[in-house]
């Protein structure tokens, strides 16, 4: 079980509202489930810590680019549900669109990821 | 909505479900429980922590940081404490000020009566006055017994209604075996459920019942419990014992509860109650009781459970005027206008539960006018406040600028500038509550001198909650600007440390702050201005009659047994022993003395027709004797005053005065003319003998009434049975000296001297005329102290605050003054410079406070006596006043000013 978990990379600071608006993008999700998805997505690589995305998902929150409500899980476990509002929307545009510039900019300095070996 | 206080348990469940979840995945993907918790947890971290850094996202509102907010602010009032007690000083007289006026609105206004279930209390009848001039009371509140009878049994809701008398008697009281000279006690006559209707318990022996009420009962009465402690002190035998009522015996069965001061709230309120069935026995053929048409009760009921007033006022009022037709047993003579103002009689059913509201009525608009003066004032001290909020502000700059650019939030920075003023306002309304307490016995000690006045001014709740909302609010008021202010700073300029930029926007508020405080002040004073000339104005007018050296002595009634012989013959020895008092020039006995009390008849002419009866028919008047008019002071201006033949074996005689003449003779010589009382049979009944000058015995207010004096040993003789009462009523309760000793001085030798004519005669009080005059505008004096006082407040607030804001401005100005002198400016027109500064925004304040000034006293012009709204005199005052406190203000800073080095003043630069 461990083991999937070692290569894990510290998260770039500011891109986990980018990750969590993405993430909620195809849907509500309650904190579990958020932290569940990114790591599947990532392919094992990113770990979030709660320590980092319950602050996350408050600050969103009180920014209104979330709202949270308490929902049923398919276990039928009373979970926090937080699902994008008009305003989130707007803002994961404008972060993509962001994140896909720096994207450009550090792979022309970078060059293109070595294949893995 | 999320509220603070549910949002950490939110949290708290958030973070569970989400454990939860993980110990199940891993349970579901096959590990042991054991094993699933572990990981689970070393996954999840430390809980405190992530609760610690979630709850950080929760922002400013929260009560962390509010907490953080003060301990800041009490960092930063530790860090300057001059500007703290300067602050809070401030704050506390203009919030004590108002504090103390709200809370005597509270005590004499809104406090119910200290009896079982104060809202189920009605009064019948809403009016104060009886038949002043003899017209119908319209708004009635005043009844004779029958009518009460009448107006009870109509009024069914009513579980018990009682009826007393509407003011207090004074009477000679003596406690027999114990007591050898009689006392003046406040005696008041009251039905015998009055205890049992209010729901009051005795402290001691029992109160009234009906059964006490009745003609043939034993005389029995109820003694306040001020007065037991007072008087008797305390004394448990006083409860069966004896007392002497105007040489009646009653028994006192009773001792009524220590916070019971009867149904009104009063000054000097009673302190002995009677069965009304007594009065009677008191005033024998003077009585009340069974007078048709005397109106000298008021009324309060208590409504049955679930029952309604509804109704009730048109009922009664249909009562009211049906027995006015029928049954009220005035003179025929009165009936056509009584029946023409029949529909203005009305009878209104107001709430009672905080007594007969009469107060409220006599002092509303004072107090009005005293919380609206407070109010100022404490507008003033909250701009006080600002201003140096400003000026902190101003030298924090640097603080601020480094705190925005640290990545501070405006609101943050505003929710901390607005915790620190309104920390500093409750803070100030605190020490207010002292100041409000002080003020309000000084106030009582103005308006009530020293008779006792049964108002409560401890701190109770509904003053505690307007102080604190009152500060609350005050603080919100003068931190916003300065709040704003902050979060306007621009960090690059600021942190540049440019001292040289005056900051534009705070300028513009501290200078309007400024001219608002002057215009106030300016309005305040003149206010205050015109107070004390209109008081100066009542005090000092033309009475008609000397005020010097006149003492006014109250004596109790004597017994109503004594005979019009028996008086005689007393009053032929006072007159003849009381000028051989040693220093006593003239002395001079009446039925009353000037400003103690009014009596009024009706007056019929011959030849003048019944039907012109109206509130013009009635004149006051007084018995006097021989030498009183002489004594008092008031001329006879034609004809001659009374002489020793005037008596029962001439024609009755009469004095009238100037009023009287213009009102009943206006183009007669009155001289040798007749006038008679109450019935046109009467109309020749006196003959005018002299023409006395104008003198006010009543209201001082007011022009003096229409009066005529009879001499006090001449009984007029009547067929008529109801002018009896008038025909006998010759007892002085007034004796007149002219003399140059005080009253204290005079007091013992005068006690002795009655005691030595007859024992009977016993003095309620000695007194300066000057006093008598004075007691009519006690409450005018209290309210012009207190205004000139805040005034006073007002301005010196306003000179503090312009000296601040000059002292500010000579300090930032260093350097422009010293480039000044160094291009040959001279001290002269540095000092010009900063002088011209202040009096430039005294004269925007008075631009503003002028205009002001005229408004308030137009408001108040109902309570202006000679003093017109638009007055130069209290309008000088105001601009004089102003302009010397703007001159002290700016005396220093010029100073200062003009005392900068050039070269030290360049060199900082």
């Amino acid at each position: 079980m461990e083991t999937g978990y070692k290569n894990r990379i510290e998260l770039l600071q500011g891109t986990l509202d980018m990750l969590i608006l993405q993430t909620l993008q195809w849907g509500p999700q309650h904190g579990y489930g958020m932290i569940q998805a990114i790591r599947t997505s990532s392919n094992d690589v990113l770990q979030v810590e709660t320590g980092s995305l319950y602050p996350a998902l408050h600050r969103l929150e009180k920014k209104r680019w979330l709202k949270s409500e308490w929902k049923q899980t398919e276990s039928k476990q009373r979970a926090k549900y937080y699902r994008l509002t008009p305003a989130g929307k707007k803002q994961l545009l404008a972060e993509q669109e962001r994140w896909w510039q720096m994207m450009k900019a550090i792979t022309a300095i970078m060059g293109p990821a070595p294949s893995e070996g | 909505m999320r509220w603070p206080w549910n949002r950490n348990k939110e949290l708290d469940e958030e973070l569970e479900a989400h454990f939860r979840m993980a110990v199940q995945e891993r349970i579901e993907a096959g590990a042991s429980e054991q094993d699933a918790l572990a990981s689970a947890r070393r996954e999840f971290g430390n809980v405190g922590l992530v609760k610690e850094v979630t709850r950080d996202m929760w922002g400013w509102r929260s009560v962390e940081t509010a907490l953080k907010d003060v301990t800041y602010a009490l960092r930063n009032f530790r860090k300057s404490p001059g500007f703290t007690v300067t602050a809070i000083v401030t704050l506390a007289l203009g919030i004590g000020g108002t504090t103390a006026i709200f809370s005597l609105i509270h005590a004499a206004m809104l406090r119910s009566l200290p009896v079982a279930d104060p809202a189920s209390l009605y009064r019948i009848g809403a009016g104060y006055d009886c038949c002043e001039d003899a017209s119908l009371q319209g708004q009635w509140g005043m009844y004779s017994f029958a009518l009460f009878k009448r107006l009870k049994a109509a009024s069914p809701e009513f579980e018990q209604v009682t009826a007393f008398q509407s003011y207090p008697w004074t009477l000679s009281v003596r406690r027999t075996k114990q007591e050898r000279i009689a006392r003046p006690l406040r005696v008041e006559f009251v039905t015998g459920n009055y205890f049992s209707t209010f729901g009051i318990h005795p402290f001691g022996g029992r109160l009234l019942s009906p059964d006490d009420d009745r003609t043939s009962a034993a005389p029995v009465a109820v003694l306040s419990y001020r007065a037991w402690r007072g008087i008797y002190a305390a004394d448990p035998s006083v409860i069966g014992s004896t007392y002497l009522v105007k040489d009646k015996p009653f028994t006192i069965i009773g001792i009524a509860p220590p916070g019971f001061f009867g149904e009104t709230l009063r000054s000097d309120p009673p302190e002995l109650w009677l069965p009304l069935h007594q009065e009677p026995l008191i005033d024998g053929h003077d009585e009340l009781l069974n007078v048709s048409w005397e109106g000298w009760l008021r009324v309060i009921g208590r409504l049955r459970p679930g029952a309604t007033t509804a109704g009730l006022s048109a009922r009664l009022t249909g009562i009211l005027r049906q027995w006015l037709k029928t049954d009220s047993g005035y003179p025929p003579a009165w009936m056509p206008h009584v029946i023409r103002s029949l529909p203005q009689q009305t009878i209104q059913i107001v709430p009672a539960g905080g007594g007969v509201a009469q107060m409220k009525d006599e002092y509303g608009r004072s107090l009005a006018i005293l919380l609206a003066v407070c109010g100022f004032v404490l507008l003033i001290a909250c701009a006080n406040v600002a201003n140096l909020l400003l000026a902190r502000g101003m030298a924090r700059r640097g603080d601020t600028a480094l705190r925005l650019a640290m990545g501070a939030s405006a609101r943050r920075l505003v929710s901390q500038a607005l915790t620190e003023s309104v920390l500093l306002a409750i803070a100030g309304g605190i020490a207010g509550l002292a100041v409000a307490y002080g003020a309000d016995g000084l106030l009582l000690a103005l308006a009530f001198h020293n008779s006792f006045i049964a108002i409560d001014t401890a701190p109770s709740p509904p003053v505690l909650a307007f102080a604190f909302g009152l500060s609350l609010i005050t603080g919100i008021l003068f931190g916003t600007v300065p709040a704003w202010l902050a979060t306007r700073t621009d960090p690059m300029n600021a942190l540049r440390g440019a001292h040289r930029s005056t900051g534009g926007r705070s300028s513009f508020s501290r200078n309007a702050l400024l001219v608002v405080q002057a215009a106030v002040s300016v309005m305040l004073v003149a206010g205050a201005a015109m107070l004390a000339q209109s008081l100066g104005n009542l005090e000092h007018q033309d009475l008609g009659f000397p005020t010097a050296n006149r003492i006014a002595i109250e004596l109790n009634s004597l017994p109503a047994s004594y005979t019009p012989k028996h008086l005689d013959a007393l009053y032929r020895s006072l007159e003849d022993r009381l000028p051989q008092i040693g220093g006593v020039e003239h002395a001079g006995l009446a039925i009353y003395n000037p400003f103690t009390d009014n009596k009024g008849e009706l007056i019929y002419t011959p030849g003048r027709p019944v039907s012109t009866f109206n509130e013009n028919s009635v004149a006051s008047w007084d018995g006097v004797s021989t030498g009183y008019l002489e004594t008092l002071g008031q001329p006879i201006l034609r004809g001659r005053g009374f002489t020793r033949y005037d008596t029962d074996a001439t024609a009755p005689v009469a004095v009238v005065n100037q009023a009287f003449v213009k009102r009943f003779f206006p183009h007669e010589d009155p001289i040798g003319k007749h006038f008679g009382l109450d019935e046109p049979v009467n109309a020749n009944t006196f003959r005018i003998v002299g023409v006395a000058r104008n003198a006010k015995y009543t209201q001082p207010r007011r022009p003096a009434l229409p009066m005529f004096f009879i001499p006090l040993a001449q009984h007029a003789h009547y067929q008529v049975k109801s002018m009896q009462n008038f025909e006998l009523d010759h007892f002085i309760n007034g004796i007149l000296l002219e003399t140059h000793l005080s009253p204290g001085a005079v007091e013992p030798i005068l006690k002795k001297t009655l005691a030595d004519i007859d024992p009977t005669l016993t003095i309620i009080n000695v007194r300066t005329m000057r006093q008598m005059v004075a007691m009519n505008f006690d409450q005018e004096r209290a309210v012009a102290s207190l205004a000139g006082l805040f005034g006073i407040v007002a301005l010196i607030l306003a000179a503090v605050g312009l000296y601040g804001v000059l002292a500010y401005s000579v300090t930032q100005r260093t350097s422009e003054i010293g480039v000044r002198m160094a291009l040959g400016a001279d001290r002269a027109s540095v000092v010009r410079l900063v002088l011209r500064g202040a009096f430039k925004r005294a004269a925007f304040g008075l631009l503003l406070g002028i205009p002001l000034a005229i408004g308030a006293g137009r408001l108040i012009s109902s309570q202006l006596y000679g003093v017109s709204v638009w007055d130069p005199l209290a309008l000088t005052i105001a601009t004089g006043s102003l302009a010397v406190c703007a001159f002290l203000a700016a005396v220093i800073p010029a100073r200062r000013a003009a005392s900068i080095e050039p070269m030290s003043a360049l060199r900082i630069e």
